[in-house]
């Protein structure tokens, strides 16, 4: 190959101090939107009382019917009445009760089902009408019937929650394994993996993502189908508690107990957010690319 | 890069590999409602123990189907296929195969890739560890150990993929276009990595590309598949002094006259395609 003798763009003769760049170990820890970390949260607060404020406002001022629509310190006052009485320990317990028992068995039964389906195309051919079938009836139909086979107690919760959360659970976890490409198991068989390391080193891991995601979101639907149901009927419940203040016009304890209901799925959402992530620092590492 | 004052050749190692021996091989692929599709027509190959042998032809002539037969892969139609004697079939612990496209597994830092073949043949932690790590160093990326493949540019994540196939230090190693994906510069660096740890373990390699300047700087032996039922039209000795410096070969005079020869037949059949 010929090189072409390169022309220096500036005599040699006229040295220039070289503009000093920045230390790299600066750069790279200065995040692409360092400067948002304080405006968003201060944004979010702002924003949020703002609506709280206008809300209060027009409540006190007879724009909208507080007999209807609550009003916010009212609520706030509601909320610590409740904190620490039979709203909290006897209600919530016995929703979030029901619901991540029912979670708990559609999250084992929903993985070990498509794990055992997607090592049989056949079977899982067999099966997919019927799953599909299922998974189409709006469960909350169902909440008539298993109040009727499993009474008021929390049998009938977890059975509803389970109804829902199965199915979301099993398909994204069937999804993340058969997300294997081809190529993976390609390298499989090159490598002579026998059938049961192919599954533990080539498939399995890859499915962990979409097993996270069926687990979250068949948290937020088995809390769907539980509150749904209690509404109907139930001894005790979050969902008891909406329809019982609802109609006895306290709306005030009506949005106390939405606050309840929202503030302990976010946290459960949370916890699951947070072993995903330490588990799956891998796609962390690819997020941050 | 080496300097000439460098350049007092070092030693070939002494041949490794295994004998690989195509007799009479064909290969049909039936794809259900069409006509079966005669991929590689009646061909007969030698690979010598330790000998570097090439594939080059236009695409969809059947060296990768050779290849796979090779590997094991793909269970021939016709013929047989051994190594040092034995039928080829898929998973040998001593052929090493690698492909275009890395086939990391995203999970893994480069160090738990490159420790998988011995982890699935049972090799003790500690041992494996010590020898992905020594062998990524070999291959300069000593201080990308624990990045995930993601974290990886393109021909780091190749340099990964072909530590992972040397590891084990197979006695046949066969590779489908490995370098194809790269850009020019980073194919270079790669054939010259390769190529020096080739030099040193010799075992025997079998080497698929579409680039014919990447054929004769590596190979022994460069085999020149035609179209259409793929089949071997011509086989040339490449008489390239070893160990070669993959850079200094681009002016070899040798090297051009090669590249004319070969060139005026693969033209044909190129344009035959
Ligand atoms: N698994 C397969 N099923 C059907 N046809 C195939 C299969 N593999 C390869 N072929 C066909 O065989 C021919 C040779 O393919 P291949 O060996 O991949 O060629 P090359 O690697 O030289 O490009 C092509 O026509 C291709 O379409
Ligand atoms: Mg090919």
């Amino acid at each position: 190959m010929s090189t072409p003798t390169a022309t220096p763009a500036e005599p040699m003769s006229t040295p220039r101090p070289a503009p000093s760049a920045p230390p790299p170990g600066e750069l790279k820890t200065k995040r692409k939107h360092a400067h948002f970390r304080w405006s968003v949260p201060l944004g979010w607060l702002v924003f949020g009382l703002l609506l709280i404020g206008i809300w209060e406002i027009c409540a006190t001022t007879g724009v909208v019917n507080p007999v209807y629509f609550g009003q916010p310190s009212l609520i706030v006052q509601s909320l610590f009445q409740n904190l620490f009485g039979e709203l909290l320990y006897v209600h919530t317990v016995a929703t979030f009760t029901g619901v991540i028992l029912g979670w708990l068995l559609a999250s084992a039964l929903g993985i070990a089902a498509a794990l055992a389906l997607s090592a049989s195309p056949y079977l899982l051919k067999v099966i997919e009408p019927y799953f599909t079938m299922a998974n189409s009836l709006p469960r909350v139909a169902l909440a008539p019937l298993f109040l009727l086979w499993f009474g008021l107690g929390v049998e009938a919760k977890v059975a509803l929650a389970f109804s829902l959360a199965f199915f979301v659970v099993f398909s994204n976890t069937l999804a993340g394994v058969q997300s294997a490409e081809s190529e993976r198991r390609l390298l499989a068989r090159v490598l002579g993996a026998s059938k049961i390391q192919t599954f533990r080193k080539f498939v399995l891991p890859g499915a962990v993502p979409g097993i996270f995601t069926g687990l979250e979101l068949g948290f937020i639907f088995g809390m769907l189908a539980a509150v749904a149901g209690e509404m109907l009927a139930g001894r005790a419940g979050l969902g008891v508690q909406l329809q019982f203040y609802a109609n006895s016009f306290r709306m005030n304890d009506y949005f106390a107990t939405l606050i309840i209901l929202v503030t302990g799925t976010m946290l459960f959402s949370w916890l699951l957010r947070t072993i995903r992530r330490r588990l799956l620092r891998w796609q962390e590492a690819a997020e941050t690319e | 890069m080496s300097s000439p004052s460098m350049s007092a050749p070092e030693r070939l190692g002494p041949p490794r590999g295994a004998r690989i021996e195509v007799s009479d091989v064909y290969q049909y692929f039936a794809s259900p409602g069409k006509e079966p599709v005669l991929a590689v027509d009646t061909t007969s190959l030698v690979i010598e123990p330790g000998e570097f042998v090439c594939f080059v032809g236009p695409s969809g002539c059947g060296k990768t189907t050779v290849l796979n037969q090779i590997a094991g892969l793909v269970k021939p139609t016709g013929g047989t296929v051994t190594l040092d004697g034995k039928t080829a079939k898929e998973g040998r612990p001593d052929v090493g195969y690698l492909l275009a496209r890395d086939g990391l597994l995203p999970w893994r830092t480069a160090l738990g890739n490159v420790m998988l073949p011995m982890e699935l043949r049972g090799t003790p932690r500690a041992e494996a560890e010590h020898r992905a790590a020594g062998m990524l160093e070999t291959v300069g990326l000593g201080k990308f150990l624990h990045s995930y493949p993601s974290q990886l540019s393109h021909g780091m994540r190749q340099r990964t993929a072909l530590s992972r196939t040397l590891v084990v230090e197979p006695t046949t190693i066969l590779m489908d276009e490995p370098f194809s994906a790269l850009d020019a510069e980073t194919r270079l660096r790669l054939q010259g990595v390769f190529l020096k740890l080739w030099e040193h373990h010799r075992s025997s390699v079998c080497f698929v590309t579409h680039d014919l300047s990447e054929a004769i700087v590596m190979a022994d032996r460069i085999l020149v598949f035609g179209a259409r039922p793929g089949k071997i039209i011509a086989d040339y000795r490449i008489n390239l002094e070893r160990p070669r410096n993959v850079l200094e070969l681009q002016e070899n005079d040798q090297y051009h006259h090669y590249f004319q020869e070969i060139w005026s037949v693969l033209r044909k059949e190129l344009a035959a395609a």
